[in-house]
C-alpha cells in the first residue's frame, strides 16, 4: 500500500524550481510613495505567531495602508490579510471609544459612557476593598495572547502590576501540553523544542503533523514550499483535506485524537528492528543511562546527585552526568569518561539491579504493535513502516506540529513519544531538524525589567480550566480561596475558553466585578460590568521579540490613541497609583520600558541595544542568515543535556491542586491511551458520534479581526464543514441552517458540504462571537476537562452531533 | 511591451492577501474586489474535489487578464476601456465611460470587471490606500489596472508586493530577458480560458 | 382613444419618476450586478428592436415584392414600428449608468462596437421609417404605387433587417458567451422579428378596427395570422437547429449551453417559448381556428410572449452560462440588501428584475402607447 498520493505532486525537477526562488525577488519597498506620506514601522502582535514586520503609511495623520516592511532578510519579509487590515482595527466603527459601565444585566448590552476618572476611581476603590476584605489574591487578572508586543501585552506592565500587587494572575492553558510532553525529553519548557523555520531547507523531509500552515503560519509556509521546492519532501499527517494536505507530496489521513498511538508505534518498531541512529543514542541521548529496576531512579554519582538536588527553578541543573555500562571495562562508569558505553543490556551496580534506559524503554514500548497503531489510527501498517522510513532513512525530519494534537487530552504523551522518536533516531539538535512548527525565543531581553517589583510576587496557580471551579468552591488547593474581581487584558477568555456555559452558569453569578480592557466589543466586553478602551497598536510604542523568525521588531508609534483610548501600561499605572501604588507601577513613557527592556548584559555582549534598534527597526538577535538556530544543537536543557528518553520526575504543569501521583507514576516512559472524549471508545460516541475541530483559519485570528468589514465581506458568517455520509445521513445540504450539540451546550449555523471532512468529524473555522452565530457559539460545547499533568485545554477533544435546523 | 502578471498556482495557497491589498491599496468600495481568490474544487470556497480521501484542490486568483486581444475594447461604444499602447495595460477612463456595461457582457472572465451600481459607499470616512488613484464614479465600470499608479513609479502591483507566497510576478511579457519571461520560459504554464481567443497576459504557473 | 392614451402618459410619468429615482441611486435598484449586467431593460431594448422591424418589414414586403399586401394596416404597422424604435431607443437610455454621458457617444463614437453600428443603424432606421410613414400619407391621395415609394420601401425593408441582425451582432460576437455566440443568431433575430412584429401589428389593428378606428377585411386577418404561422414556423426551425447543433456534440461548451437551456433555472422560459409558438402555429395553420379574430389575437399574444421568453432566455443563459464557476466572494452589493437574495452562480437564475425597473419598463411602454395614440388619428386611413 503506497502512502495516499496528494495530487500536488513533487517538484519532480529541483533542479528547474530551484533558480526561481531569487528571480522571483519581490522589490519591497518601505519608502514613502508620495512627498506628504509618512510611513512608520511597526509590528503585527496578533498571536499567530508569525510577526510580520508592517509599515503603516500615514497621510494627513490617518493610517491609510499597511504594507509588509521589510526585513533584513528577505525571506522573512510578508505579511497575511490581516496585517493588511490592522489599522481598520483603529478606525473601526465598532471600536471601543470610551470607558463604558454597564447600566442594564450583563449581556443586555446596556451601557452608560463615563470619564476616566469615573473608571479609574471605581476599579481602584472595589480592587482595594477586595484585597483588604478576601485578600490581594481576590482580584484575579486574566490575560492571554491577545498581544505579543512587549510593554503592553500580558507579560509587561501587566504583569509588572500583578506581580506588585500580588494578585492572582491566572495562568494560561493554551498550547501547552505538547510541550510539556517534550519537554520532559529535550527540556526546553512548553515551547522550547523548535529550531528556526529557515532550517527546513536542510531538512530532507518535512513532516507536517497537526498542523495547517497554509492557514495558520502563512509566513513559514513560504520557507517550507521554498525546501519543497528545492527537493525536500512533504508529508502530512492529518484527519482532514486541508489547503496544506493539498500541497505537500503524500498526505495520510489518520483517526483524529490517535497520534499517540502512531508515535508509540513508531518507536517500538524502531527500537525493536535496531533501526535506531546508536551514535546519537549513545552520545546526545539517555539511552545508555543506567536505571535502577528497584527505584525506578537513574543511577549516579554522589555529586551528581547532590548537584540535582541543590537545583532551583532559577539555576537548574545541567549536564549532569549518570552511571553508564562500560562495555570495554565491563564496569559501571560515569557517562561523561565512558567512551563506548552498552545501549543495551541487564546489570548490576553495587548490587542493585539495573538495565540500561533503552533496554527499559523497549520494554516499556514493545506492547505497541503496528497492527494495534493501525487499527487505532486507521494509518495501514505499511503505511506506519514508510513513516518509520522517513524517520530512518529519509532525515533530517524537520516536525512541523503545531498545536491541534495539544487540544486532545493525551497531547503531552505525544509530545513525549514523538521526541524520544526523534532523539532515537537522530532527528534532533541537528540541522534540518525540529520537533515543532512553532519556534518560539525568548531571547536575552530583560523582561524581568518590566516585571518585577523586588520579590513581589504574583499567585499564578490558578489555571484557565480551573477557574470556574475555583469560583464556585471559594477553594484552590484545599485552601480557601474566594474570587471576587477579574481584570481581562489582552484576552477574550468568554469566548476562548472551553465550556462557555460555565461562564453563564458558574463564573459570572460568582464573579463580583468583571473589567475588560479590549479594543472591540468582544463576547467578554459584552457581559463586562466595566469595559476600558485601550490603544490599539499603532497608536502606541512598544517592541516584539518574535516567536518564528529571529528578530526583535520595534514598534513605532504611528499617531495618537483615537478617542478616549489608552495604552495598557498607562490604564495599569493610573490604577495602581490610585491604589497607592504608583512607584511600584509608574506611569513611564513606553520608549523607558522598552529602553530598559533592551538593556541586559547578554545583549549587549551580541551588540544589540536600544539605539540600534531604534536606527535599524529590527534585529536579529539569534542564529545567522547562513545558519539558522538549531534548537539543541550542542546540548539539551536538561538536567543530562541529553535527551531524556526516560523522565525520572514527573511533576505537573500547574499545580492547583489536583490528584496527580498515580498518573505521574505511569509517564516515566510516554503511553498510549484514547483521546479524553473524541474517541470512538468513549461511550458518548453512540450518542454524539461526531469530533468537533475548530481550526484556526485565514480569515481571524483567534476572536480578533472578528468584525473587521474587509474580512468579512470574504467570510461573512460562521460556517461547519461537514462530510459528505454524515450530511447525507442527516439530511443537510450545503447553506443549509444546522444545530450543533451535546450535553454541555448547542449552536445554530450555517453548513457547509465538504468532502475534506470524513465521516465522523465536522470542522469548523474559530473566533466568531456569540452575536454573530444565529444561536450561541461554538464554545459552548467544548470541555473543561483537562489531564491533570498537562492542565491544558483541550478544544478538539470533544463529541457532538449535528440536526438540521434550529 | 506587454505589462503582464504570472501566479504560480503551486505556490499560492488561497490566503487572500492580494485582494485584500488590492482593495485596500487602489481605495475599493465595500463589497467590491478587482482581485478575488477562487477554489478549484468543490462547490464552496476551500473545499476539495473529488471523494475523500481522493481529493485535489487549489486556487486561482482572478483580475482582469490585460488580454492582448480584450473582447472589453473592441466592444466599447466610447473607448472608456482601452489598451494602453505603451504598456498594454487594458485601461479604464472613468469620466469616459457611460455605462452601458457592454463591456462587462463582452469579457469572458466573469467578475473581473466591476460596475459602480451606486455612489462607492465605504465603512471608513477616509480614503485608504494610495493618494494617486482616481476615485470611482458611480455608473461607470472600474477593474484592476495593474496598478498602474504604481507601475509609473517603478512599484510592484499591490497585489504581488503582498504575497506571502511570492506567487506574483510582475513584468513585461514581450522582453524575453524579463523576469517574467524568463519564468515562464522556465515553467509550464496556462492561460484562463484561452480558447476564447482573448490571449491574456495574466498567466497560470502550473 | 383618447382616454388610453391619458391613462398612458400617466403610466408613463411614474416610469420617469422611477427613472429619475433610479439615476439618482445608481443600477443597484436593478436587479443587475456584475455577473449578470444586463437584464429587463436590454430584454426589452432586444424585444422591441424585434417588434419595430417585424412591423415595417410586413408592411413594406407586400410592396417590396410587388404582392398583394394585408389590406388596410401598411402606415399602422409603419407607426408601431416608428414607436418601437423609439422605445427601443429608450431601453437602451435607462439601462446607461450613466446617461449624463450620453453624448459621449457622438463624441467619442468608437465604431469597432456592435453598441455603435446599431445606434447608427437605429438612427437611420428611424428616420427612414418616419420619412417611409410621410410618404406612404402623402401617397394616399395618389394612386398605386409609385416607384419612389416602392424605392424607398425597399430601402426601409433592408434597414428593417439590418437593424435585427445588427442587434443580433451585439450578443452574438462576443466570445465571452457560448451560448450567444453563434452565427445562427442574427437570421434568428430577423425570423423572430417578424413573429413578433407580424403578432403586434395583427395585436393593434384587430383592436383598432374593434374600437371602430379601421376598417379590415377578417380574409386580411386571416392572411396575416397565417403569414404568422410561417414566420412562427421558420423560428421553431432555428430554434431546433440550435438546439440539435448544441445537444448533438454530447458534451463541450456548446452542449453545457444547451442542457442550461432546456434544464437548468431558466428552461420554464424555453418550454414557455416552444409551447406558446406552437399554440400560435395550431391557430395559425388550422383554418377552422384562424378564422376566429379573436383566436388569431391570441395567436400573436401566444407568439409576442413566446419571442419575449427568447429575448429574456438570452439574458438569462447568457449570463448563467459563466466561464468561471470556480466558487469565491461576489463582487458588487447584494441585490436586495444584507440578506442578498442573489443566490450565486448555477444555482438559480443569474439575474431577477426588481419591481422599480418593471416601472421604468411599463413606463415606456406605456410612453408608446400613448405616442400611437396621439398619432394615430394624424396618420390617415389606408386606401
Ligand atoms: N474552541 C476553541 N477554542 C480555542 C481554540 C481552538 O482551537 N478552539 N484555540 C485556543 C488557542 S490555541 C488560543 S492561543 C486561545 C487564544 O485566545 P486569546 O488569547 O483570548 O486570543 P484572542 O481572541 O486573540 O483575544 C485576545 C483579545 O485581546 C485583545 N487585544 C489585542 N491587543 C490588545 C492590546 O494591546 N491590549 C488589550 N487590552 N487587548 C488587546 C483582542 O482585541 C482580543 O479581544 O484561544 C483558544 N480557544
Ligand atoms: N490565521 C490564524 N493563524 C493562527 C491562529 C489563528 O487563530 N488564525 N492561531 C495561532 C495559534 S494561537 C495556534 S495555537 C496555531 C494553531 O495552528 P495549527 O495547529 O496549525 O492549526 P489548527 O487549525 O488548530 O489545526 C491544524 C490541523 O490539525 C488537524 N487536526 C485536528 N485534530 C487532529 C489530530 O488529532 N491529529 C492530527 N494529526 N491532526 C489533527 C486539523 O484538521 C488541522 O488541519 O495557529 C496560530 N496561527
Ligand atoms: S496575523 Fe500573522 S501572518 Fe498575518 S500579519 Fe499578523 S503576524 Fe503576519
Ligand atoms: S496573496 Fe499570493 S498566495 Fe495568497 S491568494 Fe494571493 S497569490 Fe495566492
Ligand atoms: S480580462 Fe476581460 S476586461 Fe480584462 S482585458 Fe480581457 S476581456 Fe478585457
Ligand atoms: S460600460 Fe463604459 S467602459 Fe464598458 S463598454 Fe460601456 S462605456 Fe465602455
Ligand atoms: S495589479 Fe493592482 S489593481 Fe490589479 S489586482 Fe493587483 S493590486 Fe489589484
Ligand atoms: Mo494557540
Amino acid at each position: 500500500m503506497k502512502l495516499a498520493a496528494a495530487t500536488a505532486g513533487t517538484c519532480a525537477a529541483a533542479g528547474v524550481c530551484q533558480p526561481q526562488l531569487k528571480a522571483l525577488a519581490v522589490d519591497f519597498s518601505d519608502k514613502a510613495e508620495t512627498s506628504d506620506e509618512k510611513v512608520f514601522t511597526t509590528i503585527c502582535r496578533s498571536n499567530c505567531f508569525q510577526g510580520c514586520k508592517l509599515d503603516a503609511h500615514v497621510r494627513d495623520g490617518i493610517v491609510r495602508k499597511m504594507t509588509p516592511s521589510p526585513y533584513p532578510e528577505e525571506d522573512y519579509t510578508g505579511c497575511c490579510l490581516r496585517g493588511l487590515t490592522i489599522h481598520q482595527r483603529t478606525y473601526s466603527p465598532t471600536r471601543l471609544k470610551y470607558p463604558m459601565k454597564r447600566v442594564g444585566d450583563r449581556g443586555s448590552d446596556q451601557w452608560e459612557r463615563i470619564t476616566w476618572d469615573e473608571a479609574l476611581d471605581e476599579i481602584a476603590e472595589k480592587f482595594t476593598e477586595y484585597r483588604k476584605q478576601y485578600g490581594d489574591g481576590a482580584v484575579a487578572v486574566e490575560a492571554a495572547s491577545g498581544n505579543q508586543g512587549t510593554v503592553n501585552a500580558a507579560k509587561g506592565v501587566l504583569t509588572r502590576f500583578c506581580n506588585a500587587l500580588k494578585l492572582t494572575k491566572i495562568a494560561g492553558c493554551y498550547d501547552m501540553a505538547y510541550g510539556y510532553g517534550t519537554n520532559r525529553v529535550v527540556g526546553g519548557g512548553p515551547y522550547g523544542n523548535a529550531s528556526e523555520i529557515a532550517g527546513v531547507k536542510d531538512a530532507k523531509t518535512i513532516l507536517i503533523w497537526g498542523a495547517n500552515p497554509t492557514n495558520s503560519s502563512p509566513q513559514n509556509w513560504r520557507f517550507i514550499e521554498q525546501a519543497h521546492e528545492a527537493g525536500v519532501r512533504l508529508v502530512n499527517i492529518d484527519p482532514m483535506y486541508t489547503g496544506t494536505a493539498a500541497k505537500c507530496d503524500e498526505w495520510i489521513p489518520i483517526t483524529a485524537g490517535t497520534d499517540v498511538y502512531l508515535a508509540m508505534a513508531l518507536v517500538n518498531y524502531v527500537v525493536s528492528n535496531n533501526l535506531i541512529d546508536e551514535d546519537f543514542a549513545r552520545t546526545r541521548t539517555t539511552a545508555p543511562f543506567l536505571l535502577s529496576k528497584q527505584s525506578g531512579k537513574i543511577l549516579r554519582s554522589e555529586e551528581a546527585n547532590a548537584q540535582i538536588t541543590a537545583a532551583t527553578a532559577k539555576a537548574p541543573a545541567r549536564n549532569v552526568p549518570a552511571y553508564v555500562w562500560d562495555e570495554d571495562a565491563e564496569t559501571y562508569g560515569s557517562s561523561d569518561t565512558v567512551a563506548n558505553p552498552a545501549l543495551e543490556g541487564t546489570y548490576s551496580v553495587d548490587g542493585e539491579e539495573c538495565t540500561t534506559v533503552l533496554t527499559a524503554l523497549k520494554e516499556a514500548f514493545a506492547p505497541y504493535t503496528l497492527e494495534e497503531a493501525a487499527d487505532k489510527t486507521g494509518v495501514p501498517v505499511e503505511t506506519i513502516k514508510e513513516i518509520a522510513d522517513i524517520y530512518v532513512n529519509q532525515g533530517p525530519v524537520f516536525l512541523y506540529t503545531v498545536f491541534a494534537i495539544d487540544h486532545y487530552q493525551n497531547a503531552h504523551l505525544f509530545g513525549q513519544a514523538v521526541a524520544i522518536l526523534h532523539a532515537l533516531t537522530g532527528n534532533i539538535g541537528v540541522p534540518g531538524t525540529s520537533l515543532s512548527g512553532f519556534w518560539f525565543w525568548a531571547g536575552n531581553f530583560n523582561g524581568a525589567g518590566i516585571t518585577t517589583v523586588g520579590t513581589s510576587a504574583a499567585y499564578g496557580k490558578l489555571p484557565q480550566c480551573a477557574l470556574a471551579e475555583t469560583l464556585d468552591t471559594g477553594m484552590t488547593a484545599g485552601k480557601e480561596y474566594p474570587i471576587k474581581a477579574l481584570l481581562v487584558a489582552c484576552s477574550n477568555p468568554l469566548s476562548n475558553f472551553a465550556e462557555q456555559n460555565l461562564w453563564f452558569d458558574t463564573i459570572l453569578p460568582k464573579l463580583d466585578y468583571l473589567v475588560t480592557m479590549d479594543t472591540e466589543f468582544t463576547d467578554t466586553a459584552r457581559y463586562s460590568d466595566l469595559v476600558l478602551p485601550v490603544a490599539t497598536w499603532l497608536e502606541v510604542d512598544d517592541v516584539r521579540v518574535n516567536f518564528c523568525n529571529p528578530f526583535v521588531v520595534i514598534n513605532e508609534k504611528a499617531i495618537d490613541p483615537l478617542y478616549e483610548s489608552k495604552p495598557d501600561a498607562e490604564i495599569f499605572a493610573l490604577i495602581a497609583e490610585r491604589m497607592g501604588y504608583g512607584e511600584d507601577v509608574p506611569n513611564k513613557d513606553a520608549k523607558e520600558w522598552i529602553k530598559t527592556f533592551m538593556t541586559s548584559d547578554k545583549l549587549a555582549a551580541d551588540g544589540i541595544d536600544y539605539d540600534r534598534l531604534v536606527k535599524e527597526k529590527a534585529i536579529r538577535a539569534i542564529g545567522t542568515p547562513d545558519k539558522p538556530f538549531v534548537f539543541s544543537e550542542k546540548s539539551f536543557a536538561t538536567t543530562s543535556g541529553r535527551a531524556e528518553l526516560y523522565a525520572e520526575s514527573i511533576t505537573p504543569r500547574v499545580d492547583y491542586g489536583q490528584d496527580y501521583k498515580e498518573a505521574a507514576a505511569k509517564e516515566h516512559f510516554p503511553y498510549a491511551r484514547d483521546a479524553h472524549e473524541a474517541s470512538a471508545a468513549n461511550n458518548l460516541h453512540a450518542t454524539y458520534p461526531l469530533v468537533l475541530t475548530t481550526g484556526h483559519y485565514r480569515w481571524r485570528t483567534h476572536t480578533q479581526w472578528f468584525n473587521n468589514p474587509t474580512l468579512r465581506e470574504l467570510d461573512p458568517e460562521p460556517i461547519i464543514y461537514i462530510g459528505r455520509d454524515d450530511a447525507r445521513a442527516r439530511g443537510i445540504k450545503s447553506d443549509d441552517e444546522v444545530t450543533v450539540f451535546n450535553d454541555r451546550g448547542s449552536f445554530t449555523l450555517k453548513a457547509v458540504v465538504s468532502d475534506a471532512v470524513p465521516s465522523g468529524y465536522v470542522n469548523m473555522p474559530k473566533g466568531w462571537q456569540r452575536n454573530q452565530f444565529i444561536k450561541g457559539s461554538y464554545q459552548e460545547v467544548s470541555s473543561t476537562s483537562v489531564d491533570c499533568l498537562a492542565v491544558n485545554f483541550t478544544f478538539f477533544d470533544a463529541l457532538v452531533d449535528v440536526r438540521k435546523g434550529e | 511591451m506587454q505589462y503582464a502578471l504570472a501566479i504560480d498556482t503551486k505556490r499560492c495557497i488561497g490566503c487572500n492577501t492580494c485582494a485584500v491589498a488590492c482593495k485596500i491599496e487602489n481605495n475599493l468600495p465595500d463589497t467590491m474586489w478587482w482581485n478575488r481568490v477562487l477554489t478549484v474544487g468543490g462547490d464552496h470556497t476551500d473545499t476539495p474535489q473529488g471523494s475523500f480521501p481522493h481529493l485535489s484542490m487549489s486556487y486561482i486568483t482572478l483580475s482582469c487578464q490585460h488580454c492582448k486581444n480584450p473582447a472589453c475594447t473592441k466592444v466599447c461604444p466610447v473607448g472608456a476601456t482601452y489598451k494602453d499602447s505603451e504598456t498594454g495595460i487594458v485601461m479604464q477612463d472613468y469620466k469616459k465611460c457611460i455605462g452601458c456595461r457592454y463591456c462587462m457582457a463582452a469579457c469572458p472572465y466573469n467578475g473581473v470587471r466591476n460596475f459602480n451600481w451606486r455612489e462607492p459607499e465605504y465603512t471608513f470616512d477616509f480614503s485608504q490606500g494610495s493618494e494617486d488613484v482616481p476615485s470611482l464614479v458611480k455608473g461607470t465600470v472600474s477593474k484592476c489596472i495593474l496598478c498602474n499608479h504604481r507601475v509609473k513609479k517603478g512599484l510592484e502591483p499591490a497585489c504581488v508586493a503582498a504575497c506571502p507566497e511570492r506567487a506574483r510576478t510582475f513584468g513585461d511579457i514581450d522582453d524575453p530577458n524579463s523576469a517574467i519571461s524568463k519564468l515562464l520560459a522556465s515553467r509550464s504554464n496556462y492561460q484562463l480560458l484561452d480558447e476564447k481567443g482573448t490571449n491574456p497576459s495574466v498567466r497560470f504557473l502550473s | 382613444m383618447r382616454k388610453v392614451a391619458s391613462v398612458a402618459a400617466v403610466v408613463a410619468v411614474i416610469g420617469l419618476c422611477a427613472w429619475i429615482f433610479q439615476c439618482m441611486n445608481g443600477l443597484q435598484v436593478t436587479g443587475m450586478r456584475d455577473q449578470s449586467s444586463w437584464g429587463l431593460y436590454i430584454t426589452n431594448f432586444m424585444f422591441f428592436v424585434g417588434l419595430s422591424a417585424g412591423g415595417l418589414i410586413i408592411s413594406s414586403a407586400p410592396k417590396v415584392f410587388k404582392l398583394k399586401g394585408f389590406g388596410n394596416i401598411s402606415k399602422v404597422a409603419v407607426l408601431t414600428s416608428i414607436v418601437c424604435t423609439i422605445l427601443a431607443i429608450c431601453f437602451v437610455v435607462v439601462d446607461l449608468g450613466s446617461p449624463w454621458n450620453i453624448w459621449h457617444l457622438f463624441v467619442y463614437g468608437h465604431f469597432t462596437s456592435p453598441l455603435m453600428w446599431d445606434l447608427c443603424v437605429l438612427t437611420l432606421y428611424l428616420v427612414l421609417s418616419i420619412v417611409y410613414l410621410v410618404m406612404l400619407r402623402r401617397e394616399d391621395d395618389a394612386a398605386g404605387v409609385s416607384s419612389k415609394l416602392r424605392g424607398m420601401s425597399i430601402a426601409a425593408f433592408l434597414v428593417a433587417i439590418l437593424v435585427h441582425s445588427v442587434t443580433a451582432w451585439i450578443f452574438s460576437l462576443n466570445v465571452s458567451r457560448a451560448f450567444w455566440n453563434t452565427s445562427l443568431m442574427a437570421p434568428w433575430f430577423v425570423a423572430s422579428a417578424l413573429v413578433s412584429g407580424t403578432a403586434l401589428v395583427l395585436v393593434v389593428v384587430v383592436a383598432l378596427r374593434r374600437a371602430g378606428k379601421l376598417r379590415l377585411e377578417d380574409e386580411n386577418v386571416q392572411k396575416m395570422a397565417f403569414i404568422l404561422g410561417v414566420f412562427v414556423a421558420v423560428d421553431l426551425f432555428f430554434l431546433f437547429c440550435d438546439v440539435l447543433t448544441g445537444a448533438y456534440g454530447g458534451a463541450g461548451d456548446a452542449y453545457d449551453a444547451i442542457i442550461m437551456v432546456l434544464a437548468g433555472p431558466v428552461a420554464p422560459f424555453f418550454w414557455a417559448e416552444v409551447i406558446l409558438g406552437v399554440v400560435c402555429l395550431v391557430i395559425a395553420f388550422k383554418p377552422r381556428l384562424r378564422a376566429s379574430a379573436n383566436l388569431c389575437v391570441v395567436a400573436s399574444i401566444c407568439a409576442i410572449l413566446g419571442v419575449f421568453c427568447k429575448r429574456a432566455q438570452i439574458i438569462e443563459d447568457g449570463f448563467g452560462n459563466v466561464n468561471l464557476t470556480y466558487p469565491g466572494v461576489e463582487t458588487g452589493p447584494a441585490v436586495h440588501g444584507a440578506d442578498g437574495a442573489w443566490q450565486g452562480i448555477g444555482s438559480a437564475l443569474a439575474y431577477w428584475p426588481t419591481g422599480l425597473e418593471c416601472l421604468v419598463v411599463l413606463g415606456i411602454i406605456a410612453l408608446g402607447v400613448a405616442v400611437f395614440c396621439f398619432v394615430y388619428p394624424k396618420i390617415g386611413q389606408d386606401r
